[in-house]
């Protein structure tokens, strides 16, 4: 296209030209004939090219081109420069190279979209080989992992260092071929080269000069010709296989023993290189881009080839249990030392990082630990708190082993518990054993208590600084002491309140209180439960309430408070003496008295014999509640005794009337009077005597009497009570008889108050001669006889 | 990538060795070890925006005993002269080996380096001598192995060169 647009401007410029110089034409014919004949001769022969030559003589003198003008030649003119030489690329290198990148800074994607169809598949080529290969050497591993012959290799894997996937390579291949230099036969240097590895792509040129400088060398040095080169090297497992030819050299290093066909594909190889890169072969001078693209020619090179495992052999059950028993022998025993190593690792780990103590031994078996032997307390209680390092181990058993210290812990817990008894501080140092506290002296000893732990006795100090325990126990028990309850009450300390039970008197109550109030926290009691009982007052009462001449009114507690009311006849001495036996509180005894006669026998007397005086033949009666005057005494005196009689306080209701004259009777005499009282037994053959109540009283009466004279007059006399049984002579029943009813009689009589030494019961013999003589007298009775005292 | 195979070419223990190393890595050791054969080294340099992977052949020092073989040279881009400028001799030797790559591979870049430029006290080739080479064409740096001296410089310059020729 462009020469054709070329051609036309040439002959444009011809047409032009020859119209511009035809005038010039017509001087020209003037030359002489020979010269003309001449001139004629070159018009007709050259004037075509003359024309031309004249006008590009006229275009080179005036060169003016313009923007069409240059679009038409401008190709050309690319196309003529850069086949004479190069200089119209370097010039136009620097501008292009700038273009280029301000073209990619403005449109990146417009780059990627040129070059992703050209990089695209030898991107992938170059990932598809390379899984490739790691995918056969991963295969090959697998396959002879776990494989008897696997084993074997592993071991020596494990001896020579070589990593496992090598020997395995070494032991599986026939041949690999691991690289393929193209090198310039000349210069040695690398023009192309395909690699299973990119740690040997590195070192490719310095491979390729070395090889060539050697088989130089060995050319050289073994003189022969050109065609006489190196064509094999062995290096360690590898070979080099080098192929020469006319303007290059195929090298390709392998491992085994590849066939003979290998040789011949390297030759294909090379003439085809020869073939398809001729020019830049020929041309070549150090710059290898023409001849990267050969490396697609050599990469098909890269070829492995493998033995055929034998793995068809076939599983018979004689094979499998051949395989399947020593394998079964090896895992147990494997297993075996496996947990033996494991238990041995685990015990001597244990022992340094618990700082086992030489009494303690330490076993590990299959996750457990299990501590044996004695130790201290304090190395127990660090070791168990160190456990949770060791996640691993499953379970601690503690069972076994023996805490030196359990005996004086458990001695050290009693004493804790110990009512009474604050343990403030307790140890061991070089001395043994020691623990200081307090102790309520109502504690119990807590060297009793070390007593009975005789495992710790030896070499214990304790030291307890005496205190009061405020537990209501103890307070109970000081209480207790100090208040000493009466039987039947109870105290007890609680919720810091003295709590009274029972029956208690009210002093004892009172010290209660005033303890409680001293001594407890809430200073009061509990008298709920409580009878407080008041035996003192009680028992001035009842010593009131006997005393004759008192009457009491009214008698009664309000709030502790003793009120009494009473009557007291002036003739009885202020009971208020009596106050001072029976503690009673003075303090709080309000007394009230009021005067009153008692008519009682012995004050009415005492008031009678104060108020008259009696003669002796007058006797005074007192019953029912009246004086009965009885005896004789003249009218005078009667007179006289109305009128004192009437006139005297005190006195009862009195009877004179029966008081006669002189010498108109007589009363008998205290010794006829008590003779004339018999009491006669209503049976004859019963031991029990009929007496009457009267009968009784009549004979206590005159003993009385008796006794106020015998005493009065100081004489010792003596009642004999006589029993009289009837017996048959020789029988001693009468006797019996006798001497029983007197005592009975006797026994009347002490109730009634007469004293005993004053009595005395006997029997009296009954035989016929007394039957006879004192016939007055029933054979049956009892009869009382004034004796002298023996004195 | 560019690649240039460039060869070291002189006489025995001049430095040819302690140039590269100084060049690729940096370092000196003042301890000496004989190439025997070949040692190959590379460097990737940028000259003028080209990435220029510097493919550096480390030949064995030529003496009477043994002879750099041409077929080491075969190929290459450019090479570096190296005589040692307290050694005249050495100089003889480059211009042996001079001539046997001009015959194995024709006209390339290459850079006379005299080196151990930090004894040049004791030094013994002349400036005259060198000058000589120089009007001849030849471009001659003094260098020093030890002290790095115009080293990166000189292989750069080459590398410079042979783009230019390329």
């Amino acid at each position: 296209m462009h020469d054709v647009v070329f051609g036309q401007y040439l002959e444009a410029s011809c047409m032009s030209s020859a119209s511009n110089d035809r005038p010039a034409s017509t001087p020209r014919r003037a030359v002489p004939r020979g010269a003309e004949a001449m001139q004629e001769l070159r018009r007709l022969l050259v004037q075509p090219e003359q024309h031309r030559l004249d006008d590009l003589e006229e275009q080179v003198e005036h060169i003016s081109v313009d923007a069409e003008k240059l679009s038409q030649i401008l190709p050309e003119a690319v196309r003529r420069g850069s086949q004479r030489d190069h200089h119209l690329a370097k010039a136009l290198a620097p501008t292009l190279t700038d273009a280029f990148q301000d073209s990619i800074r403005r449109n990146p994607q417009g780059l990627v979209d040129v070059i992703a169809p050209i990089m695209g598949p030898a991107i992938r080529r170059s990932i598809r080989q390379a899984i490739s290969s790691m995918v056969e050497s991963l295969n090959q591993t697998l396959e002879h992992s776990f494989s008897w012959k696997g084993l074997q290799w592993r071991m020596e894997a494990m001896r020579t260092g070589k990593p496992f996937a090598e020997v395995v390579l070494l032991h599986t291949l026939i041949y690999r071929i691991e690289q393929v230099l193209l090198i310039h036969r000349d210069s040695g240097l690398l023009l192309a080269q395909a690699s299973t590895s990119a740690d040997r792509e590195k070192d490719a040129d310095l491979v390729s000069g070395m090889l060539t400088a050697i088989r130089d060398f060995v050319r050289d040095s073994f003189g022969g010709n050109s065609a006489d080169m190196l064509d094999a090297m062995q290096v360690g497992d590898r070979t080099v296989w080098v192929e020469d030819g006319p303007e290059a050299v195929l090298a390709v290093a392998f491992r085994g023993y590849p066939p003979q066909e290998l040789r011949e594909r390297l030759i294909e190889t090379l003439e085809q290189i020869h073939v398809d890169y001729r020019e830049p072969l020929a041309s070549f001078a150090g710059d290898d881009t023409a001849m990267q693209p050969a490396e697609e020619l050599l990469e098909p090179l890269l070829v492995a080839e493998y033995r055929a495992t034998n793995r068809r052999k076939g599983l018979s059950v004689g094979r499998i249990i051949g395989w399947a028993i020593p394998l079964l022998l090896i895992g147990a025993i494997g297993w075996w030392l496996f947990q033996l190593v494991q238990d041995r690792y685990w015990t001597r780990r244990l022992s340094t990082a618990l700082d086992l103590p030489p009494s303690v031994q330490l076993s590990y078996d299959h996750g457990t630990v299990t501590i044996t032997g004695e130790a201290r307390h304090e190395w127990l209680e660090r070791v168990s708190e160190r456990t949770s390092r060791f996640p691993q181990i499953q379970h601690w058993d503690w069972a076994q082993v023996k805490d030196r210290d359990s005996d004086w812990l458990q001695f050290l817990k009693q004493l804790r518990d110990e009512p009474g008894v604050v343990v403030t501080e307790s140890g061991r140092d070089s001395a043994g054993y020691f623990v200081r506290g307090l102790r309520d002296p109502l504690a119990r000893d807590p060297e009793k208590l070390l007593a009975n732990q005789t495992a710790v006795q030896d070499g214990v100090r304790m030291e307890f600084a005496p205190y009061e325990c405020p537990d209501d126990a103890f307070e109970t028990w000081r209480a207790t002491a100090a208040l000493q309850p009466p039987h039947g009450a109870e105290i007890r300390v609680a919720e810091g309140k003295l709590l009274l039970v029972g029956t208690a008197p009210i002093e004892f109550v009172s010290r209660a209180r005033t303890l409680a109030e001293l001594t407890l926290p809430q200073r009061s009691t509990d008298e709920t439960q409580l009878t407080i009982t008041y035996p003192a007052w009680q028992q001035w009462l009842d010593v009131v309430r006997e005393l004759a001449g008192v009457e009491i009114v009214s008698a009664e507690i309000r709030d502790d408070e003793y009120f009494f009311e009473g009557k007291r006849d002036p003739l009885v001495h202020d009971p208020h003496q009596l106050l001072d036996g029976p503690a009673v509180d003075r303090s709080k005894l309000h007394l009230q008295w009021q005067s009153y006669y008692c008519l009682d026998e012995s004050f009415v007397r005492q008031r009678l014999d104060a108020a008259i005086k009696l003669p002796s033949t007058v006797w005074v009666d007192y019953q029912g509640g009246k004086l009965t005057f009885t005896g004789a005494a003249s009218h005078g005196w009667t007179k006289y005794a109305q009128e004192k009689l009437s006139n005297t306080s005190g006195l009862p209701a009195f009877d004179l009337s029966q008081v006669r004259e002189p010498e108109s009777v007589r009363k008998p005499s205290l010794r006829e009077q008590l003779s004339a009282i018999v009491i006669e037994a209503g049976r004859e053959d019963t031991y029990v005597l009929s007496a009457s109540k009267q009968q009784l009283d009549d004979a206590a009466q005159v003993i009385r009497q008796i006794i106020a004279v015998a005493e009065r007059n100081r004489v010792q006399v003596r009642i004999e009570v006589r029993g009289r049984g009837v017996a048959s002579p020789g029988d001693a029943t009468g006797e019996l008889l006798g001497t029983n009813w007197a005592e009975q009689v006797t026994g009347h009589l002490i109730d009634r108050g007469i004293p005993t030494r004053w009595l005395r019961p006997i029997a009296e013999r009954s035989t016929a001669e007394q039957r006879t003589t004192s016939s007055q007298t029933p054979p049956r009775s009892v009869t009382f006889h004034i004796v002298n005292d023996g004195h | 990538m560019i690649q240039k195979k460039i060869c070291m070419l002189g006489s025995y223990a001049v430095g040819k060795t302690s140039l590269v190393r100084q060049f690729v890595t940096s370092k000196f050791s003042d301890q000496y070890l004989t190439t025997v054969g070949v040692k190959i080294d590379r460097k990737a340099v940028n000259i003028n925006g080209h990435d220029v992977r510097m493919m550096l052949w480390d030949l064995h020092g030529e003496d009477g005993y043994q002879q750099v073989h041409a077929s080491y040279l075969r190929g290459m881009a450019g090479y570096l002269l190296v005589a040692d400028g307290t050694r005249p001799e050495s100089m003889e030797t480059v211009h042996k080996l001079h001539q046997r790559a001009v015959e194995t591979v024709g006209s390339v870049p290459f850079i006379l380096l005299v080196n151990k430029l930090d004894l040049v006290d004791e030094w013994a080739i002349s400036d005259a001598s060198l000058d000589e080479l120089k009007s001849d064409g030849w471009n001659v740096q003094t260098t020093s192995a030890k002290t790095g001296e115009r080293v990166n410089e000189s292989f750069a310059e080459l590398a410079r060169q042979m783009l230019a020729v390329s």
